[in-house]
């Protein structure tokens, strides 16, 4: 596992799901194994969370029965981890509310992901956006991680969020999820 | 296309390329990532440039701080007007390295439009190699050939090409393209800034000349760009609508890279074309016009009742269930669209073509064989029921405890679902379809008016 683990943190997000070809997925996909040691690694505290977000990428990409239910909010834990340091929002959710990769796996996990993103509406970094006319519109809403962190729960529980609103607007509502969250 | 059309030949009265060679690093425009205190105007560097030569001018300039130098540019004629960079500074903040530009076109005598819209092809790439930013468009990048990694510049779910617009409503086309994002707001910078404005000129019913310059903001930027990566935009101006309807009117290359030691460099505003614009440019756009959005339900009936015609993604609490065709969604016609999203309710049975991990339950063991249900089923989610008819594809989580097994419902029907509700959201445009509003692509010489004028005109 040490190796694959390695492999994933050479190639990174970059190579493997934003190159026009799939063929490093591709590649370790044909392991030996490969969806076995991918849910391993991407399960196993001990390993570095980077990696095993890219293992449970690499699984959602090939639409593996993966995860197993009892996971949801350990993963969901990755997930959110993996938000608060997000250094691009593009993989998360884009202007015009269309959700990213990474955002709509967030979302399979639910109700399990409440809590860990509920920990995240107090985040005030930026998150910055990568691109050109999406970075433009996004770059001048200046998202917070807890603005895409309320987007998120707004979704799980079917409730609107003005995501395109200006901060102090989000902030209220924000102030709305939370007391919803919590009666 | 004949490389001819691609590349109409210059006209003698036009600009030529007075750009420096690229390939260079002794320009002034190579600029070292470090900073130092001070300040220069665009002028005394272009002074500078003219008396002391760009050698001199690349020492100071590797005196002054980095984000928010502004170096304006000559202006780019082209046959059918002027683009010019009104600002073109650099983005270096934090993790982001790239430019924030405002461009514009301002139309000259040989045009005749009402409207006139600025987009762009962009490719964006990191150590040498093209990169897709946005991954719900990676169908509308071009894959191979020498306008590899290039795309039409438009947000996702967007329909219209034009830089910066809302989508179309249905029906609409480019000629309904609005003047502007934000109405009474000049195109810049600042957060409550018009991203865009289309500009015009053309005589009214009175025969008073109107004219208004196109403008856009674009601010591109890759987070911490290794070298050998960047951003190089295509820029054109496009009649929408009038007498010149479907004209391009030129195009301007533009942009930003780091060499291969990391410097960063912009990439002067030259000019690509004098009406049509490049290859690199049409391949982008004959993916866009390939690309549209049909709506995936019949029209409701008076009870709002629609029928799925192609496999529609709704969001079913916390997770993304697709949903087969011939299964039954009732529509709330006059709801809100939210985000984009209007609220569904799901109307029984439901065709399931991707269950993910939504339709998960505990079933028989004795029920499953090569991965199907053998008869039909009530399987358990959160404690309540759901019923699956027989045949449906399951992949069993490997979980079994007693005689059940813990399996997805990956495709099948699910014949009724006793939860606490049965809502969905689903994306507006899957319900009421959106087309993108197709740009010119020239087929042959003379397919358009720009390349006909072009090749018969006579020097003027």
């Amino acid at each position: 596992m040490q190796e694959l683990e390695t492999q994933l943190l050479r190639l990174g997000y970059r190579d493997l799901f934003m190159r026009q070809s799939s063929a490093a997925v591709e590649q370790l996909w044909k392991q030996p194994d490969a969806p076995k040691q991918l849910a391993a690694l991407a399960l196993d505290r001990q390993r570095d969370p980077q990696a095993r977000l890219l293992a449970a990428e690499i699984l959602f990409h090939h639409n593996a029965p993966f995860p197993p239910p009892e996971t949801f909010s350990e993963l969901a834990a990755l997930y959110c981890h993996a938000l608060e340091a997000a250094t691009s929002g593009n993989r998360w959710l884009l202007p015009g509310n269309t959700i990213g990769p990474l955002g709509r796996h967030l979302l399979r996990f639910g109700m399990a992901a409440l809590p860990h993103l509920h920990a995240l509406l107090t985040h005030d970094r930026i998150i910055p956006y990568e691109g050109s006319e999406e970075a433009t519109v996004a770059n001048r809403l200046k998202l917070r991680v807890k603005d895409l962190a309320a987007y998120f729960i707004s979704q799980i529980t079917m409730r609107p969020f003005p995501l395109e609103a200006a901060a102090a607007l989000r902030d209220t509502a924000i102030r709305s999820l939370e007391a919803a969250l919590n009666p | 296309m004949t490389e001819r059309q691609q590349q109409p030949r210059k006209h003698p009265a036009s600009n030529t390329d007075k750009s420096p060679n690229l390939a260079s690093t002794e320009q002034p425009w190579v600029v070292p990532l470090r900073r130092s205190a001070g300040t220069l105007h665009p002028n005394h560097i272009l002074h500078l440039q003219r008396t002391l030569g760009n050698q001199a001018v690349l020492q100071l300039l590797r005196r002054q701080p980095l984000a928010g130098r502004r170096i304006q540019r000559e202006p780019v004629e082209t046959r059918f007007g002027t683009f010019a960079d009104e600002q073109y500074d650099v983005v270096d903040s934090d993790s982001l390295r790239g430019l924030n530009v405002k461009l514009t076109f301002a139309p000259n005598k040989r045009v005749n439009a009402e409207k006139i819209g600025m987009m762009q092809s962009v490719k964006s790439y990191k150590a040498g190699e093209p990169i897709v930013l946005d991954p719900t468009q990676k169908d509308r990048m071009v894959e191979d050939g020498d306008a590899a990694g290039f795309k039409l510049d438009t947000l996702a779910g967007d329909n219209n090409p034009v830089y910066g617009s809302a989508p179309l409503e249905e029906g609409d086309d480019l000629t309904d393209t609005p003047e502007t994002d934000a109405p009474g707001k000049e195109v810049g910078d600042g957060e409550e800034s018009a991203l865009y404005q289309l500009g015009y000129r053309y005589r009214d019913s009175g025969g008073d000349l109107q004219t208004q310059n196109a403008a856009m903001h674009d601010k591109p930027v890759l987070s911490d760009p290794p070298p050998n990566s960047g951003q190089e935009f295509e820029t054109t101006a496009l009649a929408l609508s009038g007498n010149d309807k479907d004209t391009y009117y030129g195009s301007v290359r533009w942009g930003w890279q780091t060499d291969g030691e990391g410097n960063f460099v912009k990439l002067p505003l030259t000019k690509v074309s004098d009406a049509i614009p490049s290859a690199n440019f049409l391949e982008a756009a004959k993916l866009w016009n390939e690309f549209s959005y049909e709506a995936k339900v019949t029209p409701p009936d008076r009870d709002g009742i629609a029928e799925v015609k192609a496999p529609i993604t709704l969001t079913i609490s916390e997770s993304p269930v697709v949903v087969a065709a011939g299964s039954k969604l009732k529509i709330d016609v006059k709801g809100e669209v939210i985000g984009g999203k209007i609220l569904i309710e799901l109307q029984e049975p439901i065709q399931i073509a991707d269950g993910q991990s939504y339709w998960v339950g505990w079933v028989p063991t004795a029920n499953i064989a090569d991965g199907k249900l053998t008869a039909e089923a009530t399987l358990e989610k959160d404690g309540k029921p759901f019923k699956v008819a027989a045949g449906a594809t399951i992949e069993s989580t490997g979980h079994v405890v007693g005689e059940d097994t813990l399996v997805y419902v990956k495709q099948g029907t699910i014949l009724s679902a006793d939860f606490g509700h049965r809502f969905a959201w689903v994306n507006d445009y899957d319900v009421f379809g959106r087309e993108t509003a197709d740009l010119p692509i020239p087929s042959k010489r003379g397919a358009l008016r720009g390349w006909s004028e072009w090749a018969t005109d006579s020097e003027d």
